[in-house]
């Protein structure tokens, strides 16, 4: 991928193991990544740049996953948000979609489920900027 | 997270449909339930076949656990298996995420242990019950099984919830998955957490010390209580037997796993065929 | 609040250290912690004389270096946390020795629950627990509850209970329960009897206590309901007697704090 066609994405999980993991796999597939451990950070960092894919953890310090996604889908309308979350609940589950994301995936998940969840979204993307 | 659910015609894989439509009401998990065509019934109409009827019956189940229309999974009108090559056969139930029900007519240890391969999921769920001594005509699948795939493995022994998920510490390897696996299952049954360590002659050794300390910081970290207690190796059959009787028992086992030494394949085969808790085999 | 603490550098005595922490952000305190390096622990040779005060003071240096880390990493900020002291000896002289020094009001010491090895029955026959007269929190687990539990039976002194844990935890915000252990219809009943009394004291020390709950006669279904409470208040018998009481503190997986009879 070009530089200026790489998708952005936006990982944000308290736990610095998960994002270092997802960082370092999907780089290697061509997608521009930045990830954040606090949601306070990310949403700072969402204010400024936007990015095509969020992909955020729901239970964390401070803002929590739900409020993050709710303001950067309010920024962002176009952003594609993958929910990923260890402590999943029907509530949780309810609620994101409510909230317009376009996955939600529960840990323990294996790369290959994710990459799965960014091709739609990748597609999806693609798909608008054709259309627009 | 991924989840493959073995299924026969017996009582317990009943309780594991119910087990696994909770948990997927909660994870929205991509899943495939796994049955077998018996010997005597291979040459009629899979449509036909008991195993076909029982899951059949098992889907309506799982479907009945949605009772409004957010759900992931798009139950079909026409319940019926069709032909995927001359010895699988699949009713897809699939939607936003995956729900594939498939009969095979192979050898089931070695379809299941192939599956697991294949699909790679976070988790095999299988029932077994004490009073039908988890024999799957005659075989012990759920302890062979157990033993022989690379996933974590719940045994269901029937619905109900633990209040306490005692978890045994593997010493030098807690993988990210396994704490995740723990933490969907403790979410999901309002359950405490206990871990434990295991000592020998009474003393604890520093690597069991560090990595319970590491846990414990783990979830201190996501402000969850746990408890930690000891057991010194001498006695832990003992402790497993008293615990199996109501808590959950979740045993790391992956092939660092030292507990592979103290706790014998037949003490791990006894926890799923004889006691009454659901085991949970973390790898 | 004047508290000793004994900490090693190992995982219990993290868990103390940041249970005891926890509380002192809310009752003003000043902490202790105490190690004692056990003679021929590491490597030194023994020795008399102006040979052996050499090395208890390089000893001593080593062991103050080492828990003084171990204190920094495990604990970023502890209100109240005096220097440690370290003294070289054996564990349960030196702690004694300590302790007589009557500068303390609280002895804090870490004890991981165990399955079949070294109960609370060996911790309360311990020489240690027969010669000191200082309430003593122990501390098994980290918990963020926000209620203290009072565990008593038909023999508790309950003003005396109260007038002791108020003298030292008087600032403690948490919700206090009263728990009744009875074993029979014959002791509730002698309880019920001593509960106007009971409430009495609840009145004395502005207590908004409406009723004591029952506990079941279950020693372990007792002790698995008190764990929702960030510690449970017990005053026993020095003498190690079993008794309902320490059977359940013995159950607990929580922290006690404990007073003697």
């Amino acid at each position: 991928m070009a530089n200026q066609d790489k998708i952005k994405i936006l990982i944000l999980d308290d736990e610095p193991i998960v994002t270092k993991r997802l960082k370092s796999s999907l780089e290697k597939i061509g997608y521009e990544v930045e990830t954040f451990n606090r949601s306070i950070d990310a949403l700072e960092r969402c204010r400024k740049h936007r990015f095509d894919i969020v992909i955020t953890d729901l239970k964390m310090e401070g803002i929590d996953g739900i409020e993050f996604l709710t303001e950067v889908k309010e920024l962002y309308p176009d952003t594609e948000v993958i929910v990923i979350t260890g402590f999943a609940t029907m509530d949780t589950a309810k609620e994101s979609f409510k909230r317009g994301v376009l996955d939600f995936l529960a840990k323990p998940f294996r790369i290959s489920e994710l990459k799965e969840v960014l091709h739609k979204a990748t597609e999806k993307i693609k798909a608008k900027k054709q259309g627009k | 997270m991924k989840i493959l659910v073995i299924v026969d015609e017996n009582p317990y894989s009943m309780y594991v449909i119910k087990e696994i439509s909770r948990i997927s009401l909660n994870t929205w998990s991509d899943i495939t339930i796994m049955g077998f065509i018996d010997e005597n019934e291979k040459h009629r109409d899979v449509n036909s076949t008991s195993i076909a009827q029982a899951m059949v019956e098992y889907l309506q189940i799982f479907s009945s656990s949605y009772n409004d229309s957010f759900c992931p999974y798009t139950f079909p009108k026409e319940m019926h298996f069709s032909s995927l090559d001359k010895n699988h056969f699949l009713l897809s139930a699939s939607g936003k995420k995956k729900l594939n029900l498939v009969i095979s007519k192979n050898e089931p240890v070695a379809s299941i242990v192939n599956k697991v391969q294949q699909e790679r999921p976070s988790l095999l769920a299988i029932g077994c019950d004490k009073s039908y001594n988890c024999q799957w005509k005659n075989k012990k699948v759920p302890s062979t099984v157990a033993q022989k795939v690379s996933c974590s493995v719940l045994v269901v022994k029937e619905t109900k919830n633990p209040e306490t998920i005692v978890c045994c510490l593997d010493n030098n390897h807690i993988t990210q998955t396994s704490l995740e696996l723990i933490n969907q299952l403790a979410t999901l049954y309002k359950a405490d957490l206990k871990i434990v360590g295991i000592a020998e002659n009474n003393l604890m050794r520093d690597r069991v010390e560090n990595t319970m300390k590491e846990i414990m910081l783990y979830y201190l970290n996501q402000d969850i209580p746990i408890w930690l207690e000891v057991v010194d190796k001498s006695i832990l059959s003992s402790f497993l037997n008293q615990v199996a009787q109501k808590d959950m028992v979740a045993l790391w086992l992956g092939k660092q796993s030292f507990l592979e030494k103290f706790i014998s394949k037949e003490k791990i085969n006894h926890l799923i065929n004889d006691t009454p808790s659901t085991v949970l085999l973390l790898r | 609040m004047n508290v000793l603490i004994y900490l090693d550098d190992n995982l219990i005595s993290s868990i103390s250290l940041r249970y005891i922490c926890a509380q002192a952000r809310f009752v003003p305190m000043s902490i202790r912690p105490f190690h004692v390096e056990v003679r021929g622990q590491r490597h030194y040779p023994f020795g008399v004389g102006w040979v052996r005060r050499t090395w208890e003071n390089t000893v001593k240096e080593t062991s103050r270096e080492f828990i003084e880390n171990f204190i920094k990493t495990e604990i970023h900020s502890c209100p109240g946390l005096l220097t440690a002291k370290i003294v070289v000896g054996d564990t349960e002289t030196e702690l004694l020795k300590e302790i007589k020094t009557g500068k303390y009001d609280l002895f804090v010491i870490g004890m991981l629950r165990s399955f079949g090895f070294y109960s609370f029955y060996d911790f309360l026959n311990g020489s240690l627990i027969k010669q000191i007269k200082l309430p003593i929190l122990l501390v098994r687990n980290i918990t963020h509850y926000k209620s203290v539990y009072f565990l008593i039976d038909r023999y508790t002194d309950v003003h005396a209970m109260l007038q002791n844990y108020f003298s030292l935890y008087k600032d403690l915000p948490y919700n206090i329960f009263f728990c009744h252990y009875a074993y029979n219809d014959q002791e509730t009943n002698e309880f019920k009897n001593k509960l106007i009394k009971i409430k009495d004291c609840f009145k004395d020390f502005e207590l908004d206590i409406s009723k004591v709950i029952q506990l079941p006669t279950s020693v372990e279904e007792s002790a698995h309901l008190l764990r929702t409470g960030d510690m449970v208040v017990a005053s026993i018998e020095k003498n190690g007697a079993k008794t309902a009481i320490t059977d359940i503190l013995a159950n607990i997986p929580n922290s006690c704090l404990i007073f003697w009879k």
